[in-house]
Parts: C-alpha cells; sequence; structure tokens
C-alpha cells in the first residue's frame, strides 16, 4: 500500500517537474537537458533552510531562486542561436552536479543531505505517504491551473503565435522577449516546486538525485507523453515511474538496473522521435 | 526539339502554382521566361529540374520522359539549374569548384565539356583559379555558377534571376558568353530575369507567365508588339 | 618541475579532446546536425578496444576494429536516424532529442554490455615512464599525442588534397548545389559520420589506455570539445583543435591554483564569458 502511495506522490512530483520541461522545451522550444539541476537547486534550498525557517519560507526562496536561476540559464537562448544553447544546457547540467559533489560545507558532498524535515503548514505535519500525497497532488493541481492559464494568457498566446511564425509576431510589435522571459520564470517556479517537494518527501538528496540522466528521464517523461500539452506531461511520468517497478518482475542484477533503465529510456526517445514525435498525447514538436 | 514541357500542372503542398504549362525548346536556342513575382516562373524551373513533382503533364528531354526521374538522373541527361543566388561553394577555389564536379560527373557519356574547356570559355576564371569562390564578387561568382552547370554535356540549363545584384556592363557580359556559348554547344538555355531588355537581347524565343498560366509565347519581336507588358 | 609537467600533460591530452573537438567540428559543419550521441561514440570505442585487449589480442589490432567497430556504429546512426529524421522533415529539436536518445543507448549499452565500474587496459607498458628531461611522460600519453596529431594531420591532408575532402567541403558549405551537381550529399554524410566517428574512438581509446575508462565520461569530454568548436569558429578544423589544447593545458596548469574537480566549472564560466563577448569564435571562418 505505502508501495503504490510513494509511487503516486513521485509521480505527482515529476510531472511538475515535466510540466516545467514542458514549458522550455515544448512551449519555448528551446532544447533543455539541465533541469534537473534547476529542480536540484530547489531541492537542495529547501533541504538547507527546513530546519531553520518555516516551510512555506522555504519553499518560497527555493521557488524564487530557481525562477530567477532558470531565467538566467535561458536568457542565452533568446541571443545565441540555438546550438549555443545545447552547449549552455550541457554545461550547467553538468557544472551543477560538480557544485552539488565539491562544495561540500554545503551540500554534504557526494553523501548528500539526511534527515530533512517534513513539510509542516498551519501546524499540520506531512509525515506519511498518504498526507503527503494530499500536499503534493494540491501542488500538482496549482502547476496545472497555473500552466492552463498561462497558455490563454496574453503570454502564452504571444509564445504559441511565435511557433507559428516568429517574424509576424515580431512585425505585430509584440514583446517576445519579455514573453519567452515570464514562460522560462514560470518553468523555473515550477522546477523549484518539484525539487523541494522531492527533499521533503524523500528526506534524502544526494548529487546523483539531479544529474544528467534525471534530466535525460524527464526529457523522456516528457516525449513519451507528448510535448505542448498538459495531459502529456502528466501521462509520461505516471507511466515511466512504473517501468523500474516492471523492471523488478524481470531477474536483473542489482548493478544492471540503472544503466537498463536509462539504456529504455534513451530507446524510448529514438522511437518516439521517428514515429510519433508528439508523444502520446502532445502535438507536434 | 531539347525540351518539351506539355500541359503541367504543378506547385506545393495543397497548392497548386502553375496550370497546363506548355512550351518547346529548339536546340541551341535561348528562351527568357518573364512573369512577375508568384507568376509560376521559380516552380516552372523547379519542376523541370525535379525539385518538386508534377500533379500533371509531361516533361520530355530529347525524347525521353524524364518528369518521373530524380534530381540527379535529370542532371545525368543534361538538366542543369542555376540558383539566383549560392550558386558555387564558396569554400572551394575556382579550380576545385570545377574540379569536384566534373570528377563526380565523369561516368557520364556524350560529347564532354571539360574543366580545361570551362576555363578557355571564360577567362575570367582562369585568371581566378586559385581564388575561394566565397571571396570573390557576385558577377565573378555567377560567371563560375555557370561554368560548373557547363561541366558534361549540358543539353538545356534553367537559369534563375543570373542578373542580381550584377553591375549592368557585368550582365552584359555575362549575357553575351551565354549566347555565344550556348550557340557554339548546342546548349538550350532558359532564362528568368528581371532585366527584359538584355535578356531579349539575346533571346529566339521569349514566354511570359501571369498567375501560373502562359500568356504568351512567341519570338521577341512578336513579343515587343504584344499588350502583355502591363504585368510588369 | 611541476609547472611543466602540468603542461606536457595538458599538452597531452588536449590532443585527445582536440581529435574528439574536430571530428564533431566536421560532422557538425557538414550536417548540420549537433551530434551528442558523438560522446557515446567516444566511449564505445575505449571499451571495445578494451574488450580485444582483454581477449589477448595485440593492441594496434584491438585499437584497429574499436576503431572499425565505432566506425560502423556511427554509420549506423546516421543512416537509420539521422537520414530517416531528415527524410520526415524533423525540426532541429526533434534531431537533438533523438541524438540524446542515441547517447543514453550507447552510454549504457556499453555500461550492460561491459561494466558500469572503472576499468584499466591490461598493457602492462601503458605505464612505462619516458624521460624528457624537463618532464616525464608514460607510454601511453606518447601514443595519445601521437595519434592525436597523426589523425589531424591526415584529417587536414584527407580535407585538402582528396576528393572526398573536396566533396565534404563542397556539400558543408552549399547542400543544395551538392544535391543537383551530384556530388551525393547522402553518401558524403554517411562518410564524414563514419570518419569523425573513428576519430572520437580513437580518442577514447588513447585516453582510456592513459588514465581509466568509466561509461559515462564521455559527456565531459564532448563537453569541453564543443566548447572549443564554438569558441575556435565553427567551421575551423584548426581553430577547433588549437582551442582544445589550449583549454586543456589551461585546465592542467590551473591545477596549481585550484583543485581539479573544478576545472570543469572554470572551463564553462570561461565559455560563457567568451559567447557573450565573442559570439563568432576565434577562427573567423573564410
Amino acid at each position: 500500500m505505502s508501495f503504490l502511495l510513494s509511487y503516486l506522490v513521485l509521480a505527482t512530483i515529476y510531472s511538475i517537474a515535466a510540466l516545467s520541461t514542458n514549458l522550455l522545451v515544448g512551449i519555448i522550444g528551446i532544447f533543455s537537458v539541465s533541469q534537473a539541476a534547476i529542480i536540484g537547486v530547489g531541492a537542495y534550498t529547501v533541504a538547507l533552510l527546513a530546519g531553520v525557517v518555516p516551510f512555506p519560507v522555504a519553499m518560497l526562496v527555493a521557488v524564487v531562486l530557481c525562477a530567477l536561476v532558470n531565467v538566467l540559464l535561458a536568457l542565452p537562448s533568446l541571443r545565441v542561436a540555438g546550438d549555443y544553447f545545447v552547449v549552455t544546457s550541457f554545461g550547467c547540467q553538468l557544472v551543477a552536479t560538480a557544485v552539488f559533489i565539491n562544495w561540500d560545507t554545503l551540500t554534504g558532498g557526494a553523501s548528500g543531505i539526511v534527515a530533512i524535515p517534513a513539510p509542516s503548514l498551519f501546524g499540520f505535519t506531512a509525515d506519511t505517504p498518504q498526507t503527503f500525497l494530499v500536499i503534493s497532488t494540491i501542488a500538482l493541481l496549482a502547476a496545472c491551473a497555473g500552466f492552463w492559464l498561462l497558455m490563454r494568457s496574453p503570454f502564452g498566446k504571444i509564445v504559441h503565435a511565435i511557433r507559428e511564425d516568429e517574424t509576424a509576431v515580431l512585425a505585430a510589435g509584440k514583446n517576445v522577449l519579455r514573453a519567452k522571459v515570464s514562460v522560462s520564470a514560470v518553468s523555473g517556479v515550477y522546477a523549484g516546486l518539484a525539487g523541494g517537494l522531492y527533499a521533503t518527501f524523500l528526506n534524502f538528496i544526494d548529487p546523483p538525485s539531479f544529474d544528467l540522466h534525471v534530466s535525460i528521464l524527464i526529457l523522456t517523461m516528457l516525449v513519451v507523453g507528448g510535448a505542448r500539452t498538459l495531459a502529456g506531461s502528466i501521462i509520461g511520468p505516471f507511466l515511466l515511474l512504473a517501468l523500474p517497478q516492471l523492471l523488478n518482475l524481470v531477474a536483473v542484477p542489482p548493478t544492471m538496473a540503472g544503466p537498463l533503465r536509462q539504456f529504455i529510456y534513451g530507446a524510448l526517445l529514438i522511437a518516439f522521435m521517428l514515429f510519433r514525435p508528439q508523444g502520446i498525447a502532445g502535438r507536434r514538436l | 526539339m531539347t525540351l518539351e514541357v506539355r500541359k503541367l500542372t504543378a506547385g506545393y503542398r495543397n497548392k497548386i502554382v502553375i496550370t497546363d504549362v506548355s512550351f518547346e525548346l529548339a536546340p541551341g536556342s535561348i528562351m527568357a521566361f518573364f512573369g512577375h513575382n508568384g507568376a509560376g516562373k521559380s516552380t516552372t524551373l523547379k519542376t523541370i529540374l525535379g525539385a518538386l513533382s508534377p500533379v500533371e503533364g509531361e516533361v520530355w528531354l530529347d525524347g525521353e520522359r524524364i518528369d518521373r526521374l530524380p534530381i540527379p538522373e535529370r542532371i545525368a541527361r543534361g538538366i542543369r539549374y542555376l540558383p539566383d543566388s549560392r550558386g558555387v561553394f564558396p569554400d572551394l577555389t575556382v579550380e576545385e569548384n570545377l574540379d569536384v564536379v566534373a570528377r563526380m560527373n565523369a561516368a557520364d557519356s556524350g560529347a564532354r565539356i571539360a574543366v580545361a574547356d570551362v576555363l578557355s570559355m571564360l577567362p575570367l576564371l582562369e585568371a581566378r583559379r586559385g581564388s575561394y569562390a566565397g571571396t570573390m564578387s557576385g558577377g565573378q561568382q555567377q560567371m563560375l555558377a555557370f561554368g560548373l552547370a557547363l561541366l558534361g554535356s549540358p543539353r538545356c540549363i534553367l537559369l534563375e534571376e543570373p542578373s542580381v545584384g550584377l553591375q549592368p556592363d557585368l550582365v552584359e557580359m555575362l549575357f553575351g558568353e551565354i549566347r555565344r556559348i550556348c550557340a557554339k554547344h548546342a546548349i538550350s538555355a532558359i532564362l528568368v530575369e528581371h532585366k527584359i531588355a538584355s535578356a531579349m537581347a539575346i533571346s529566339d524565343h521569349v514566354l511570359i507567365m501571369n498567375n501560373g498560366a502562359v500568356v504568351f509565347d512567341g519570338p521577341p519581336a512578336k513579343a515587343r508588339e504584344s499588350n502583355f507588358w502591363e504585368f510588369f | 618541475m611541476l609547472f611543466l609537467q602540468l603542461l606536457v600533460d595538458g599538452l597531452v591530452s588536449g590532443c585527445a579532446i582536440g581529435l574528439v573537438a574536430v571530428s564533431f567540428s566536421l560532422y557538425y559543419s557538414t550536417t548540420r546536425v549537433f551530434h551528442v550521441a558523438h560522446a557515446g561514440i567516444y566511449t564505445l570505442g575505449g571499451y571495445l578496444a578494451w574488450y580485444g585487449a582483454m581477449q589477448g589480442i595485440p593492441f594496434a589490432i584491438a585499437c584497429a576494429l574499436a576503431v572499425a567497430g565505432a566506425a560502423f556504429a556511427g554509420a549506423v546512426i546516421q543512416r537509420f536516424l539521422y537520414d530517416e529524421l531528415e527524410r520526415r522533415e524533423a525540426t532541429p529539436l526533434v534531431m537533438l532529442i533523438a541524438s540524446l536518445g542515441a547517447l543514453a543507448v550507447l552510454q549504457n549499452g556499453v555500461a550492460m554490455l561491459f561494466t558500469p565500474n572503472i576499468l584499466q587496459f591490461p598493457n602492462p607498458w601503458r605505464t612505462r615512464m619516458l624521460d624528457l628531461g624537463i618532464a616525464s611522460v608514460s607510454y601511453a600519453q606518447v601514443l595519445v599525442a601521437a595519434s592525436g596529431l597523426a589523425a589531424f594531420g591526415a584529417l587536414m591532408w584527407m580535407s585538402r588534397r582528396t576528393l572526398l575532402g573536396r566533396r565534404i567541403r563542397a556539400v558543408a558549405s552549399n547542400p543544395f548545389l551538392a544535391e543537383i551537381t551530384r556530388l551525393g550529399p547522402r553518401s558524403v554524410y554517411l562518410a564524414v559520420m563514419a570518419i569523425a566517428s573513428a576519430m572520437a574512438a580513437l580518442s577514447g581509446i588513447m585516453v582510456g589506455l592513459d588514465q581509466a575508462m568509466q561509461p559515462y565520461t564521455g559527456v565531459l569530454v564532448l563537453l569541453t570539445a564543443t566548447i572549443a568548436v564554438i569558441a575556435g569558429g565553427i567551421g575551423s578544423l584548426t581553430g577547433a583543435f588549437v582551442v582544445a589544447v589550449a583549454l586543456s593545458v589551461l585546465q592542467n596548469v590551473a591545477l596549481i591554483l585550484m583543485p581539479g574537480r573544478w576545472s570543469i566549472a572554470a572551463t564553462f564560466a570561461l565559455f560563457v564569458v567568451f559567447i557573450l563577448v565573442k559570439p563568432e569564435g576565434l577562427f573567423r571562418k573564410r
């Protein structure tokens, strides 16, 4: 039972992460393999502040910080040509991992941070999977509502129009830059939210929780579910998080489990790009 | 006839651009091809080249139907195409440009124009043979693009706005070379051009299109008297 | 002297990174596909050669087989992934995600076939040292430098002097014209991929011989290499090689001032400043 519950909690958290990536990759159309790094920034921030300040304050700081970092990282993509940004994105991810591992006085180095207190809100502490599921579901619903509203806001419409015809949007005198920055700020907020929830749910974080493989996992979730739609960002995580459980049914040596999982993610990315780039419930990338 | 275009209808996905276009081109003759932007000149050339497939109609070259062949097969049979810009390999020298195209097409049969022939026909290229094409002026690049089209056994050269960005004296010189070489080697040419007077001066034949259809087909003298100039 | 030793070490490993940079640059400037799976080919090469060496095959032959194997793997990716995607008119974003998928498949395929743990070549001579007076280098390091310089030289010669080299430069500079002059862009892409993959594999083998191998380190190498490609000026093979060597020397010499674990962060910070100041690269393309 608690096994199923923690699957559900993690799936809601990864859905928020997938929405964050969706805003960048699907909506603005910039490639990102550094979303795990941003989520990591949120997770470490909450983990470090959770015992010091009330949970909502820690969360707020994480969310604002992640929004700032995400905008900062997305900015070059608005200025330099597309492929430069691939390098920037890879670089950010690898540097973030290096920082998580090596700034050990702050991050606990390779052993990470343990005993992160469970979130408490108005005297109510979410220290069981049941109660946490309530919190993470509310967070996901809020994120979905935010995504839905953003897509219908003027910013969402501009960003959508840019996909159709960028020059026409520019010619119409719309502020393309501001729309893109706003969307990436919201993407950062989601990443911070996902990171904070992740840290307080598992009570433990370490650098591998936020490395390149996790970025690829989130991207795979998005691609399998389908980019550019709300449904896609939720279908993907729920499906892909079930995969490790399925693999448990096959006898795989423990050292091979990780590579096998990642191998399958890679194969899924290739297969979907070749045969169904819009994913299960998305739109054309 | 070198080239015969019969009742050609073509266009892009969901959009027919030209309908029922027919004309013929005699060996060694030059056809000036006029019409305003969007009239269908480029679409016609691209369909002859093979970059677009026709919805209906046929294209024949030297008595062989070619409209279902892929581009390289048509090139092998003597179709040549000069895009309106970027008709050369900028990172290669003049000599390398000619050499690479000549060697990759060396297996073709028929009367051959070799690199040395091109260099002697177009002395301007001989003088710049070691220069990188990307560093040359627009006129020199256009000359090289024409030189590339001459390699092998060209039968029909499709020229897309060759005078764009060239100074008037260079246009006269380039057109003079085109006239002289086409006549000498019995190569036909279709010349899509905005510089009407210059193009008419070297043409045997004028075709005018409007809204995807041929509205005039005849000799230059008759074209001058016609009232189709209102399109321009 | 520590400084000279670090300088020499930097030059040596720069030759290996330079090979990755040059091969990436060759492929990228010809096809405009940002081939991140190149890092996986680099890894694959090293592991194939290690496997051969473990079977008792002489190192040179194991090396040649591994290079051929990697070239073949690259050609498969070109033919069945990138060509297919291009035929379907995939956007650059879709190509990139597919390439990332290929990277994950290659790295984790290697991890599953061999081992996810750190490996070393069994050949005992690789650690034998050679005293150069100002610094000393291992036999493996000599091979790293020699193979890097030789492969770079061979590529430059091929590019300038052979028909294939001219075709590659022609296709890179004007793909449409290459199509209508029958230069065969498709087969050029395939050839370029095979050549680039062979070079990356050679680098992966030599670095594995000199140091050790792990399936996931290729990405870090590729990051440094792509930084060199951009900083060197896209399309300039010499620029990519020279900047890669310079970066490697810088990373090594900086060890005097700061621990090695920060070197990737420092390199990357330098890169970010660089693209803001001089986005066209050091070596301007002609």
